[in-house]
């Protein structure tokens, strides 16, 4: 999308500012003709047109060098990430100043404030915060730049063409608080009889991570090297559970199913690895290789289908975990088997 | 309302008593509480987070707008001017002082305008143009900062200052546009308004002489550019020709009129002036102190207001051809002239010598007292006020001339002049002491006269010719119908009668020869301001042709302002190519300025992200901000030397 053209409007101290003034002419009018009366009014559109020309150059010539939205659960706040910069006049002069200039963002639900430049001198960056967003992904191919600047008489705005995502995923809380929390994945121990359990293979040692069990501590190690070390098993580097997300239902279900999903997303993002299955949808989550954004990304845009749709398939072999999500099993299936 | 934008405000409020003062429509003992309280504001807004302190200030406001209301109403329109300024400034003091942090200050701004507004109208000397210029330096750096601060969000004083200094140029150019468009924009100056021609008279009126001044005549004047005397100086300069030559002399006022001296008020007719005697060889002379100066012939072209012509210097008087006439004294030492036949009547002729005339020995109390007599029941109650506030300025025993001459200096310096039926002129005797419309020479001379008997000075009126201009062929001075004119006569303790001239146009060019600096300096600022508020078709007209041939009459200034407009331009790009290239130098300071604002310390090693990691939780918003785009301006031209940015 092209830039827009600059559209200029009065603001509500502006309208009552061209209310006093139409008044002020009424009574010049009525009255016989007084040389300070004119001035005073001639005072007024001076001030009323050189603060529309003056908040038209504010924004003209505005361009988006940066927009970055961090992808948020519905309910949060997010980040915005905005870089302006302005055209340049002339080789090697320093560019004209621009006063508050406001940065906003259509959401789908309206303009919103993402970012504020009380001075903008050739390039600067701001973050701002959004508030929460319905779940989905909205594309941003336009900003409003906008300032009350200089006189807070005029409003200008101008449209200038962006690419950037807003990504708004389920709120993983929302499947705890309805059907209980869920139980974590566990990894496969080795020992636990009949189903889950973790390798016995040593595959290595490796750093300490938040969540690790205090019995896979390699003691000696730690004390050698003076932090935690952490004994790997084989079967945790290769052990991928599928998350299974069978969208043919209500809405309400399939925004527990998809909560329930975005929780095991995002402890996949730290640590695990799971592919996440669905009707047209098969992705990778794993700690080292990444993949959670597209997954958060399809998880935002998922939409109930109608019954008629095939099942979710999977391209890797049967699954080895049983996920027993809550009361509701038939929708979000992580199936496993020993 | 941010903290950064009340300094502006509390100047816009002085701005605004300064401009209430100026038209001295309000006494400055009611103003004063007001300067107190805007100057205090500074402090006393800290107060406003409390209640009762808001209490206070609501009931205070109440309580003085209820007694202005009850004031203006139970004492006439007059103070009606006067209670609605101070009511206007004390709203003002009022919102400077209890506006809270989350209010929006428009009403400030709205009030100000109207203030600035209203005063035009009321204000009749230069000093209003000069605090206007002033309001307008405030008025729009106030709206910049507003526009800025709107947001309740901290500004820091970087950002602060570069909007002050961004307002300097806006502000430049609105006054230019405004002057551009007062000077130049197409308009009618003779507009009556559709109110106006409602209520204007019938018929005109020709400015000239009357038996009679009558004050409220307000239709439009006619004036005839016939030459009514020439006045020719044998043997000496055109500059001894006297200014004042006197037709008619009033004495008595009752409110509205001025009527004829008469001898019967006087108890007798040589009460009052030295009076003329016929000689053996026809000659009229009368007392004088020294031998003649000058001699002047004079022709009289019209004499139908039955008076003849004469300067109070006048002590010898040879008529050389009277058209038919005959002469008869009056007590005012003039003459009317008495036409015997209508068909053979012919210009005057007569020859006038100049001296001091001697004080005469008949002046009795009771022509004094006449002299000295207000209407008792029309006397218009402004004007004693006037008279009261204008002489508590000096002390007890000043003497009269020194201050009929400061009275006169004055009213030139704070009356507007216009020709009646023009825009603006007083309906009223009373609008034009109040200063809401101008007036011609009558209402300057009566309000001179007025202020003068208040004080139990002995004046009186009078209607004759001004003569100031040349005639072409430069051996005589002339004068023209419209050069009738009114001043006042003042009668001093040694019976010497002097002549005070309170019309602006009139003393100003003789005042000005040989004054101070200050003087000079005020006397081109009254001229500007009567050039600005007196600007018509006419002097539109002349300004544009001063332009056009501004380069031809001042060819070397022409090319020196170009010039330096040029060199001025190019200083600026240049200093711009500058700060571009010194900015390298200025992100490592700024970066630097910020750490000791912070009172932080660069480590070996350490790269401004890391020092922005370590900033402590509870760092003020406002610092840390300043930290965070010191450190991006310095990553900008550390890892991008090559951007324009």
């Amino acid at each position: 999308m092209a830039t827009s053209r600059v559209v200029l409007r009065p603001t509500g101290l502006g309208a009552r500012g061209m209310l006093l003034f139409a008044v002020l002419e009424l009574a010049f009018l009525a009255t016989s003709y007084n040389n300070l009366f004119f001035l005073m009014l001639a005072f007024s559109i001076a001030l009323g047109a050189l603060g529309a020309l003056w908040a038209w150059r504010n924004v003209h010539g505005i361009e988006v060098a940066r927009l970055e939205l961090r992808a948020a659960a519905v309910g949060q706040r997010r980040e915005a990430y905005v870089q302006l910069r302005t055209k340049r006049r002339s080789a090697g002069l320093r560019p004209r100043p621009r006063f508050g200039i406001a940065a906003q963002l259509d959401t789908g639900q309206g303009y919103v404030e993402a970012a504020w430049f009380a001075l903008l001198e050739g390039q600067a960056e701001c973050r701002g915060e959004l508030p929460p967003q319905e779940r989905g992904v909205c594309d941003l191919k336009r900003i409003r730049i906008a300032t009350d600047y200089p006189f807070g008489l005029i409003r200008a705005r101008i449209d200038v063409a962006c690419d950037a995502e807003c990504i708004t995923y389920p709120d993983p809380q929302i499947a705890q608080l309805a059907h209980g929390t869920p139980r974590p994945l566990e990894q496969n121990s080795g020992n636990s009889p009949g189903g889950a359990g973790r390798s016995t293979t040593l595959a290595g040692l490796r750093a300490y991570r938040t969540g690790d069990s205090i019995g896979d501590i390699h003691w000696r190690a730690t004390a050698r090297r003076g932090r935690p070390i952490i004994k790997e098993r084989e079967a945790e580097q290769d052990q991928e559970v599928p998350v299974v997300v069978d969208r043919r239902c209500s809405s309400e279900e399939l925004e527990t199913a998809l909560s329930a999903a975005t929780a095991q997303v995002l402890a996949a993002r730290d640590r695990g690895r799971i592919r996440l299955v669905s009707q047209g949808c098969e992705l990778l989550v794993d700690a080292e290789r990444g993949g959670a954004p597209e997954a958060l990304r399809w998880l935002a845009a998922a939409r109930v289908l109608p019954t008629s749709d095939p099942s979710p398939q999977s391209s890797t072999a049967a699954p080895t975990h049983r996920y027993e999500a809550a009361a509701t099993p038939s929708r979000l299936t992580v199936e496993s088997k020993a | 309302m941010n903290d950064r934008l009340h300094p502006l405000l509390v100047a816009l409020a002085l701005i605004d008593l300064a401009f209430v003062q100026a038209t001295d429509a309000v006494a400055s003992a009611s103003l004063a509480p007001l300067w107190v309280f805007t100057l205090a504001s500074i402090r006393l807004r800290r107060l406003q987070r409390f209640r009762s302190y808001r209490i206070i200030w609501n009931g205070a406001v109440l309580i003085v707008f209820s007694l202005l209301v009850h004031h203006a109403t139970t004492t006439g329109l007059l103070h009606m001017l006067e209670d609605g300024l101070i009511l206007s400034v004390l709203c003002q003091v009022h919102l400077i002082n209890n506006i809270g942090d989350k209010q929006r200050p428009d009403l400030t701004f709205f009030n100000s305008f109207l203030i600035a507004f209203v005063t035009s109208f009321f204000a009749s000397n230069a000093l209003w143009s000069i605090l206007f210029v002033a309001h307008a330096f405030v008025f729009v750096p106030a709206l910049q900062v507003y526009a800025l601060t709107a947001r309740d969000q901290a500004v820091d004083s970087r950002i602060w200052r570069a909007t002050l200094r961004d307002s300097l140029p806006r502000t430049l150019a609105i006054a230019f546009a405004t002057a551009l468009a007062f000077a130049f924009w197409p308009r009618d100056f003779e507009r009556k308004g559709w109110l106006a021609s409602q209520m204007a008279f019938g018929q005109q009126l020709q400015v000239g002489l009357s038996q009679r001044i009558e004050l409220e005549q307000n239709a439009p004047t006619r004036l005839s550019n016939a030459i009514v005397m020439r006045i020719e100086p044998q043997g000496s300069q055109l500059s001894s020709v006297p200014t004042h030559w006197r037709s008619s002399v009033f004495s008595r006022f009752d409110g509205s009129t001025w009527l004829p001296q008469q001898a019967a008020d006087l108890g007798s007719r040589f009460a009052s002036d030295s009076q003329w005697q016929r000689q053996a060889d026809g000659t009229w002379r009368r007392a004088a102190r020294g031998a003649p100066h000058t001699t002047l012939q004079v022709q009289q072209f019209d004499a139908s207001s039955g008076t003849m012509l004469l300067p109070m210097q006048a002590v010898n008087m040879r008529p050389k051809e009277l058209g038919g006439r005959l002469l008869n004294p009056k007590s005012y030492a003039g003459f009317h002239t008495v036409l015997l036949d209508a068909e053979t009547a012919t210009a005057l002729r007569y020859e006038v010598d100049l001296a001091q005339p001697k004080p005469t020995h008949a002046l009795t109390p009771a022509a004094v007292t006449h002299f000295a007599s207000l209407p008792e029941q029309s006397m218009p109650q402004l004007a004693r006020d006037m008279s009261a506030r204008f002489r508590a300025q000096y002390p007890k025993d000043v003497d009269a001339l020194t201050y009929a001459h400061a009275l006169t200096a004055w009213l030139q310096s704070n009356r507007r002049y216009q020709l009646p039926g023009q825009p603006g002129f007083a309906r009223n005797l009373g609008e034009f002491l109040l200063g809401s419309a101008a007036g011609h020479c009558e209402y300057f001379a009566t309000t001179l006269a007025l202020l003068l008997r208040c004080e139990g000075i002995p004046c009186r009126l009078v209607g004759g010719y001004l003569v100031q201009e040349p005639s072409e062929d430069g051996l005589a001075m002339i004068a023209r119908e419209r050069n009738a004119h009114a001043w006042v006569e003042m009668l001093s303790s040694d019976g010497t009668w002097h002549t005070f001239d309170a019309t602006p146009s009139a003393e100003l060019d003789s005042q000005t020869s040989g004054a101070s600096w200050w003087d000079s300096v005020n006397g081109s600022l009254q001229t500007l301001w009567a050039k600005i508020s007196g600007f018509d078709g006419k002097g539109r007209s002349e300004l544009l042709q001063s332009l056009a041939t501004l380069p031809i009459r001042r060819p070397l200034g022409t090319a020196a302002a170009a010039l330096t407009i040029a060199l001025a331009v190019c200083w600026r790009r240049q200093r711009r190519r500058r700060t571009m290239r010194g900015q390298s130098e200025s992100s490592i300071v700024r970066l630097q300025r910020a750490l000791q604002r912070l009172q932080l310390e660069l480590r070996p090693g350490e790269t401004p992200r890391e020092i922005l990691r370590r900033l402590p939780a509870e760092t003020e918003p406002s610092l840390a901000a300043e930290l965070r785009e010191a450190a991006a301006a310095h990553e900008r031209q550390r890892y991008r030397p090559n951007s324009t940015y």
